[in-house]
């Protein structure tokens, strides 16, 4: 899986490249991803403004995300199209993560 | 009532299951459903076709996963069947709503779920899903009552 991290401030803003996080792209994203975390990046924006295909599988990957920050950090999401949202809604996963239009507008209220 | 149908055969490899969620959104976005009814069809046939790959065959690839899709005017009816092993009891207590990963308390981070959602996505998504084990071979039956326009002229 192809991604982009880039720091905006503090928050690091991590792009996934790909129009699909499946079931077959977790093991990459949770190597790339992950030591991201460990070096010490608590805020976190995951950008899914190119995913219009994400399935449980992939939002399991964010959990693991969430728990590898170990309650000390922040994992929001932004550019979530309607379609893949309302994966979101069907797994109450709406109410563990923030959500954000951009990634612009999530660096500015995460800051 | 007559239906229209396909079937497809794919080898139990996480990396091909894509190419059976493209069929299904691509045949659900020319019968007329929008972009987010056709991402929660193809998201339950890709949820039923990992799990099968994860658990029936234990991830293991070249074994057969096939799936079929049944188009009537008035529901969309998808099929997964394999000859792994069958589900346990407690995915079925899942498909019965008496179980559920998601039911969690949000801000115990230890109780978030890291899988265990595909079922509950299907089972949310679809107006019935139905599991059957019977001579070695599994399916996984489940259907969406929708009404297709293009089938019924």
């Amino acid at each position: 899986m192809k991604i982009e991290a880039n720091k905006a401030g503090k928050i690091l803003v991590i792009r996934i490249l790909e129009a699909r996080f499946g079931a077959d792209a977790v093991d990459s994203f949770n190597q790339q991803v992950l030591p991201l975390i460990r070096e010490g990046n608590p805020a976190i924006l995951l950008d899914l403004s190119e995913v219009n295909f994400l399935d449980s599988s992939g939002l399991a990957a964010m959990v693991t995300c969430l728990k590898a920050q170990d309650g000390s950090g922040h994992l929001a999401v932004c550019g979530v199209r309607e379609s893949v949202a309302s994966l979101f809604r069907l797994t109450r996963m709406d109410r563990i993560l923030r959500f954000f239009p951009t990634s612009e507008e999530g660096v500015a209220a995460l800051s | 009532m007559q239906a229209n149908r396909i079937h497809l055969t794919i080898d139990s490899n996480l990396a091909d299951v894509f190419l059976v969620g493209l069929l299904i959104n691509s045949a659900c976005r020319f019968l007329g459903l929008d972009e987010t009814e056709a991402y929660q069809m193809e998201l339950c046939v890709v949820e039923a076709v990992n799990n099968t790959i994860r658990h029936a065959y234990r991830g293991q690839a070249g074994h057969e996963v096939a799936v079929s899709a049944a188009i009537s005017p008035d529901r969309l009816e998808f099929s997964v069947r394999d000859r792994g092993s069958p589900i346990s009891e407690d995915d079925l207590a899942v498909l019965r709503r008496e179980a559920s990963a998601t039911d969690c308390d949000p801000f115990a981070l230890d109780q978030l779920p890291e899988g265990g959602m595909g079922l509950e996505i299907m089972r949310e998504v679809m107006d019935q899903v139905d599991y059957e084990s019977r001579g070695g071979v599994n399916c996984l039956r489940m259907t969406k009552r929708i009404p297709f326009p293009v089938l019924e002229a």
